[in-house]
């Protein structure tokens, strides 16, 4: 069994598994400190990392330009605010990389035909590409996608919201979406079934797996 | 604790042979051990050590390959079955069996999903922990209404060992005092919300006979003196339980049973080991071992016991039983009455209905809970049935606030979107329904006249379908679960009656029943074959029915209950 077909490199990092098994140690006083990844032959593929500039190279499904399109479109759909948005954190790399490894051809198709499209009407509309448009410009275009309007179809909505969906998926398990817009709680530590709901304090928790 | 717990090549004769190691296998072996009994358990898969083997529980989703999701060519060539199953994922995957690895067929218009759980500790690593007794209601149901055959027992022989088994395993939930699901001995139950308190109130008020309870699950909300002395600790409300639980919190074969037969060391365990049939010797009239294939290497071995007990799953413990042929059972060890294999049965997950709760915006909970409430069988006995079928149906479910997961698909962008996602969304309810399956003798599997796997095992063809009524049970089911829904005064009610595959609920139960008569039924009312004194099948091929109730717990009951009767047995020379 494995799962490397399609996985760049192998890797044995796993700082957090590690730190874990330490801190269950101590509080089971159990000897259960090796390190593992043995087995059963549970992949030892990497973990999307990353990259600062995914934007400026091609990706696994995408081109170069449409990389740096789909990194406009992040922070159109989750900007930057007091904590990062889903361009910062990468969301078009992940969106890349797991389009590839975990979706249909198919899937790839429609997600690269809804940024044509995009751009196809980018230029209509404005008389420039997607990503020469102003935000402003950008936000509207987006929100005529999610209207159905200039030119914009049912077809084109239903791939949008897999590109959408991804980027909002790449963004919440994300280090910082997980930990910094949400509360993440690996280990509650217990249920209880009432507390106030505190908006401040990001009372919906954010969950450790998916 | 045994210096040589794994073994591969003996020549030693056991005790007793325990074949499977899951919820069954471990409660085989944990008791046999504890009375002194030299016991070899069996298991056709890899060791996985507790805490050690659990390589994917506390990974953080970013440091995941694909944040949970599994590699889509993976699971084209090697899960496509398995990942029909809701706790199968990137980090949980390497508990799932290897469908290319075990395949099977399917009779012409029939379709089954068979989850596979082939590794030391079995399903329960991956189980949903749910621990519901069965009642009398559901003993006698088969002789109320005349389908299958009735069962050789009844509540008051299973009881003493159903709270054995419990005091062991740590079930929590709430005294309830009903006829139909007989309390347990309990630690405390998983709290309700304050919307499920107000749902509850409204069904019980207005539709009398029916009540909603908490979930009975084997956690750990508040362990005992014995649960710490087994190196477990409180349940910490991950929710991450098919990982596997490096605290013990949930009951599996590693943290609970296992621990405890090791440490009498009377305990080996031969792992990658495939049994491949029992052998029966006509002289003495009794099994005197097990063959093997070896899981990697497929080189044959043989070990040997004075008693074996089968526990390899419903649907493994009887395709090695239809395997195991000699002249006096050309078709099948202990199968003279030729009802091996028959009146194969799940539970049905075929209904739902949900909708959205009004109100309580500053109301939350904290924690993942493992579990969800329960609105026990409301039809528990002919008098209180439907017109239109027969037996009933139980519901799970639960109150949630949406997430940003579960509002991904909302309208929107920018600042606003990215401030809706953050924080809790409306309340939402539902509810699934698991009813009962009829035990008919059309559903069945059978030895593939031709077809192998790898181990030169005949593979199995599984001829299974829902009847007209499972099919009316959940018609009825998504009305009646919309209408307490609306009348609990929920918002955007929905509900629907659904057509997934049996085997998904992975409750399979029965193909090698417990009955009175021998001509009628393959076990005993002690799970001991009627043809074959020192065999015994004490997992979930033994059910007469399915009930409604998840079969794990009377796994256990029913294995105890029998291991103590097969070791008087075996002391007094009688097997």
């Amino acid at each position: 069994m494995n799962n490397t077909q399609q996985v760049d490199k192998p890797v044995a990092t796993d700082r957090s598994r590690r730190s874990f098994i330490a801190g269950i140690t101590a509080i089971v006083g159990a000897a259960a400190t090796s390190q593992l990844l043995g087995g059963n032959g549970i992949s030892v593929a990497m973990a999307y990392t990353p990259d600062p500039k995914s934007a400026k190279t091609a990706g696994k499904v995408f081109s170069q330009a449409q990389m740096s399109q789909l990194e406009n479109i992040c922070a159109v759909v989750l900007p930057k605010t007091d904590t990062p948005g889903a361009a910062e954190v990468d969301a078009h790399g992940f969106l890349d990389n797991q389009l590839f490894h975990c979706h249909t051809k198919g899937q790839q198709q429609q997600a690269k035909s809804i940024l044509m499209k995009i751009d196809h009407l980018a230029s209509k509309e404005f008389n420039k590409q997607f990503t020469a448009c102003d935000k402003q410009q950008q936000y509207d275009l987006l929100t005529s996608l999610e209207k159905i309007q200039n030119g914009f179809n049912s077809e084109d909505k239903k791939n949008w919201k897999l590109i959408k969906g991804l980027i909002i998926f790449g963004y919440y398990t994300s280090e910082p979406g997980a930990t910094q817009e949400l509360n993440y709680l690996a280990v509650p530590g217990g249920f209880t079934g009432s507390v106030p709901y505190d908006q401040d304090g990001k009372g919906t928790g954010s969950l450790a797996y998916y | 604790m045994n210096d040589n717990l794994y073994i591969k090549e003996t020549k030693q004769v056991f005790d007793a042979i325990v074949v499977g190691s899951g919820i069954s296998g471990g409660w085989a072996a944990k008791e046999f051990c504890e009375r002194g009994l030299k016991t070899l358990m069996i298991e056709r898969g890899p060791v996985v050590e507790h805490r050690k083997d659990y390589v994917g529980e506390g990974i953080p989703p970013w440091d995941q390959p694909q944040r949970t999701k599994v590699n889509n060519l993976l699971v084209e060539q090697q899960y496509k079955i398995q990942q029909e199953c809701y706790a199968f994922n990137d980090a949980t995957k390497h508990f799932f069996g290897n469908d290319t690895d075990l395949p099977y067929t399917t009779a012409k218009g029939t379709t089954f999903s068979w989850i596979r759980g082939n590794q030391l500790g079995g399903k329960s690593l991956i189980w949903h922990r749910q621990s519901y007794r069965l009642s009398d209601h559901d003993f006698a149901a088969n002789s109320l209404d005349g389908h299958g055959n009735d069962w050789p027992i009844r509540y008051k022989d299973l009881a003493p060992w159903y709270s054995h088994v419990e005091i062991h395993a740590g079930i929590s939930g709430s005294h309830e005092n009903l006829e139909q699901l007989p309390d347990s001995e309990y630690l405390p139950p998983l709290e309700m919300t304050l919307p499920e308190k107000a749902v509850k109130a409204s069904i019980e008020k207005n539709f009398p006979g029916r009540t909603m309870i908490m979930g009975r699950t084997a956690h750990l909300t508040q362990p005992t003196e014995l649960h710490l002395s087994q190196g477990r600790i409180k349940c910490q409300a991950r929710n991450e339980c098919h990982k596997g639980c490096s605290f013990g919190a949930y009951f599996s074969t590693q943290s609970s049973t296992l621990p405890s037969a090791a440490k009498t060391g009377n305990l080996h365990v031969a792992a990658n080991s495939v049994v491949q049939s029992l052998i029966y010797d006509e002289k003495t009239k009794k099994v005197k071992g097990v063959r093997i294939i070896d899981n990697n290497d497929l080189s044959e071995r043989e070990y040997f016991g004075k008693v074996v007990f089968l526990c390899a799953s419903t649907i493994g413990s009887t395709q090695i039983m239809l395997n195991s042929k000699s002249k006096t059972f050309p078709y099948g060890i202990a199968n003279s009455s030729g009802v091996l294999g028959h009146y194969l049965m799940d539970h049905n997950y075929n209904a739902r209905a949900e909708g959205d709760i009004i109100g309580y915006e500053n109301e939350s909970y904290r924690g993942r809970r493992p579990g969800g409430i329960l609105i026990p069988n409301f039809q528990y006995k002919p008098s209180l049935g439907s017109k239109d079928y027969v037996r009933g149906f139980a519901y799970s479910g639960g109150a949630y606030r949406e997430n940003w997961q579960s509002m991904k698909e909302i309208d929107g962008l920018g600042v606003s979107l990215k401030q809706t996602l953050g924080q809790a969304g409306k309340w939402k309810f539902n509810l699934s329904a698991q009813g009962e399956m009829l035990p008919r003798f059309e559903n069945h599997i059978a030895l593939h006249p031709t077809l192998k796997d790898k181990w030169g095992m005949a593979q199995l063809e599984i001829n299974c379908r829902w009847s007209e009524n499972e099919v009316a049970m959940m018609r009825d089911a998504a009305k009646v679960g919309a209408q307490m829904l609306v009348k609990a005064g929920l918002v955007n009610v929905t509900s629907e009656a659904t057509n997934r595959n049996p085997g998904i609920a992975i409750h399979e139960v029965g193909t090698a029943r417990m009955g009175h008569d021998p001509k009628t039924s393959v076990l005993n009312k002690y799970n001991q074959c009627h043809d074959v004194d020192n065999l015994f099948v004490t997992d979930g091929a033994s059910f007469s029915s399915s009930a409604v109730q998840n079969p794990s717990l009377t796994f256990m009951a029913l294995t105890v209950r029998a291991v103590d009767y097969a070791a008087e047995q075996l002391k007094h020379g009688r097997i």
